[in-house]
């Protein structure tokens, strides 16, 4: 079975080895970009598409695999992830599984106030939050909601338009400029569904960065999670130790039987001293977390490509150490 | 020769290329105020206090006498200003730092004097400012105009720069800059805060190598593509005729040691606008490594008395290179 990843210019080359090392006497890896980029000589084989917002973007990533026997297509990019799950169905009218969750459930994650309230329903603790700056003010006045801040898009991805707000003469002047940092880039087009309420704002919440894979199988049924403790940051995780624990396997089921996606959920949350778990936001996809549980022993795509071969759950696949400490690492590429 | 790395934060790269270098000659340490990757390809490492602090250099000292340490090359902004002090009497201790003098150390780490060390020689960089009142009169006179990015004028790699685009903006942003400074820094000083014009136009990287008597030796030009935080990183080496000129004045007026790096940019205009400037091997090094260049092999020959070699100093123009990350697990035992 041969597999391919999209968008793989923005995707850690990582991601290509963990796939060829599970694809081992069984298929080939193809990556596909919309320009030359330096992961392409890693993989089995490559192609330059047209950019994920074309029109001609799918029938081309349909004949390429063809072609070349790819059976499943992955993405780890949120536009392009939303794209292939909308297009799921043609896909599979020629025998290629995307490996993505529905589009409500993508459009659930990529939305932080639609998570925010997914979050509240299935009775997960939440920091107050805020999309409509009025109410906010008020909260403020009358005690209800206090400093500090944080002010992040409502659609947006790691550390962009990230704020923190001190004092109430900050408040339209923050909210202004990133409302002004949306619009002038690529969030601008998700968040033009609804232009008035487009910017997040959301209490600080008290406790250390973790974060969690959830995997479910294809059906999505919840199979295992992996967590970890955050050790350095840098808008992605830059340094993270292995972890386990009833309290993280509660949230992580909790959020699995709620929201049925498929494949990695990658999930933020924080951990305070009491052990109580706040959960900040999440992706519907692998992520920049999931390669320290793959140090640590854990197999996910493994796991994924045998289900894709219409083999079973598989426990060597999702077991891994607690304590493993490792670091990402840069290193220069000739291109 | 056994060579210490001060302050090698996450360039692990430098440490693989030095290790090279120095091959069974002798072993490669490196050192940091906290863990950091580097430890993790070095032969050894040790945690120093702050480099601000009183006994850092007493510290270091013996630190390389017990390891029969006889070089110590720093990697970081850090402690450049207390090693270029110190030189001399690490040197009594039979401790060679490969550093500038204290004069060019300041011209880079302080952004406003570099400010004014481009003005005196001449060279063009973007408008400057450090005092708040000068910024809103020229922007009221029409001197001046959005956007304006606002830094830490003391290097500092902790602090975000912040782009602002009006009145208000500027204000509120200075206030929170200042109190992060002060919260965060160890340098006490009044007007912390840079504020220049924004720079549009190709983006260029420049090295210039000098030996350890400070005479020039050769000058690398890269250009970088896809400059943007979203993006992977990429550069091209690229001739370096086009900034000969300047080149030749900042390497005669400074006589820096070893690497200095050049942040610059040419305008839509054609004009070369200098931005930044490091007294060390700087974030774009590892490409004209990739083409081909050895100055870490070429300092350390210079340290053992041999001849600058050309094999060290050439490459090839044309390389591109992009960065891609990669996971490693830190086997040290290590107390976090």
């Amino acid at each position: 079975m041969n597999i391919l990843i999209t968008t793989i210019g923005q995707t850690p080359i990582f991601y290509i080895y963990f796939f060829k090392e599970a694809l081992k006497n069984k298929g080939k890896i193809f990556v596909a970009n919309s320009k030359k980029v330096v992961a392409m000589s890693h993989a089995d084989g490559f192609t330059i598409t047209p950019s994920y917002y074309d029109s001609s973007y799918i029938s081309y990533l349909i004949s390429y695999c063809k072609e070349n026997n790819i059976k499943a297509i992955i993405s780890l990019i949120d536009m392009d992830v939303l794209v292939l799950a909308k297009n799921k169905e043609l896909f599979n009218q020629h025998g290629i599984t995307v490996v993505l969750s529905d589009v409500s459930k993508i459009e659930l994650c990529n939305d932080k106030w639609m998570s925010y309230k997914f979050f509240l329903s299935i009775g997960l603790k939440q920091p107050k939050t805020f999309i409509d700056i009025n109410l906010l003010k008020k909260e403020l006045q009358s005690g209800k909601a206090s400093f500090p801040l944080f002010f992040k898009p409502r659609w947006g991805l790691g550390s962009f338009g990230l704020y923190q707000v001190d004092a109430f003469n900050e408040l339209d002047i923050i909210y202004n400029k990133i409302y002004n940092e949306i619009f002038s880039s690529v969030y601008k087009h998700e968040s033009e569904q609804d232009k008035e309420f487009c910017v997040l704002m959301q209490e600080k919440i008290k406790g250390e960065e973790h974060g969690i894979d959830i995997l479910n199988d294809l059906n999505g049924n919840y199979v295992t999670y992996a967590a970890k403790r955050k050790l350095r940051m840098d808008g992605s995780t830059l340094m993270a130790q292995t972890i386990q624990g009833e309290n993280f396997e509660k949230v992580a089921k909790t959020i699995s039987l709620n929201l049925k996606h498929i494949g990695d959920l990658d999930v933020d949350f924080f951990l305070d001293e009491k052990g109580e778990i706040t959960v900040l936001e999440m992706n519907c996809r692998f992520g920049g977390q999931y390669p320290f549980a793959h140090l640590a022993g854990a197999d996910f795509p493994g796991q994924i490509i045998d289900w894709l071969s219409g083999n079973k759950t598989s426990e060597k696949y999702l077991m891994y150490k607690t304590g493993v400490i490792s670091y990402k690492d840069y290193s220069l590429f000739r291109l | 020769m056994n060579i210490l790395l001060s302050f090698a934060a996450n360039k692990t790269y430098l440490v693989q290329f030095f290790k090279q270098a120095v091959g069974n000659t002798g072993k490669v340490y490196v050192c940091d105020n906290e863990f950091n990757y580097a430890f993790t390809n070095a032969d050894n490492y040790f945690v120093t206090p702050s480099a601000y602090d009183e006994s850092y250099v007493s510290v270091l000292t013996d630190y390389c006498i017990k390891n029969d340490i006889s070089v110590i090359i720093p990697l970081s902004d850090i402690d450049l200003h207390v090693l270029a002090e110190n030189k001399s009497k690490l040197l009594e201790s039979g401790i060679f730092v490969v550093v500038s003098d204290e004069q060019i150390i300041d011209v880079c780490f302080d952004k406003w004097k570099t400010h004014q060390f481009l003005e005196s020689v001449g060279i063009k960089h973007p408008k400057s400012y450090i005092d708040l009142k000068e910024v809103k009169q020229d922007i009221n006179t029409g001197k001046l105009s959005f956007p304006i990015v606002l830094k830490p004028r003391f290097s500092s790699e902790k602090t975000k720069i912040i782009e602002v685009c009006t009145i208000e903006e500027l204000d509120l942003f200075y206030y929170k800059m200042q109190q992060n400074i002060l919260s965060i820094s160890d340098i006490k000083e009044n007007d912390n805060i840079l504020m220049y014009e924004d720079l549009s136009g190709d983006h260029y990287g420049l090295c210039l190598l000098n030996d350890l008597k400070g005479n020039f030796i050769t000058a690398a030009a890269l250009k970088k593509i896809n400059w943007s935080e979203t993006c992977t990183m990429s550069a091209c080496t690229v001739d370096v005729t086009p900034f000969d000129s300047i080149i030749k004045s900042i390497s005669s007026e400074l006589k820096h040691i070893a690497c200095l790096e050049i942040d610059c940019c040419i305008t839509n205009s054609g004009d070369i606008v200098l931005s930044r400037l490091y007294a060390r091997f700087g974030h774009s090094y590892p490409l004209w490594h990739l083409a081909g260049a050895n100055f870490p092999k070429q300092i350390l020959d210079w340290l053992y008395g041999l001849p600058t070699s050309k094999e060290n100093i050439s490459f090839e123009i044309g390389i591109t290179g992009a960065e891609g990350s990669c996971y490693k697990i830190i086997e040290k035992n290590l107390n976090l």
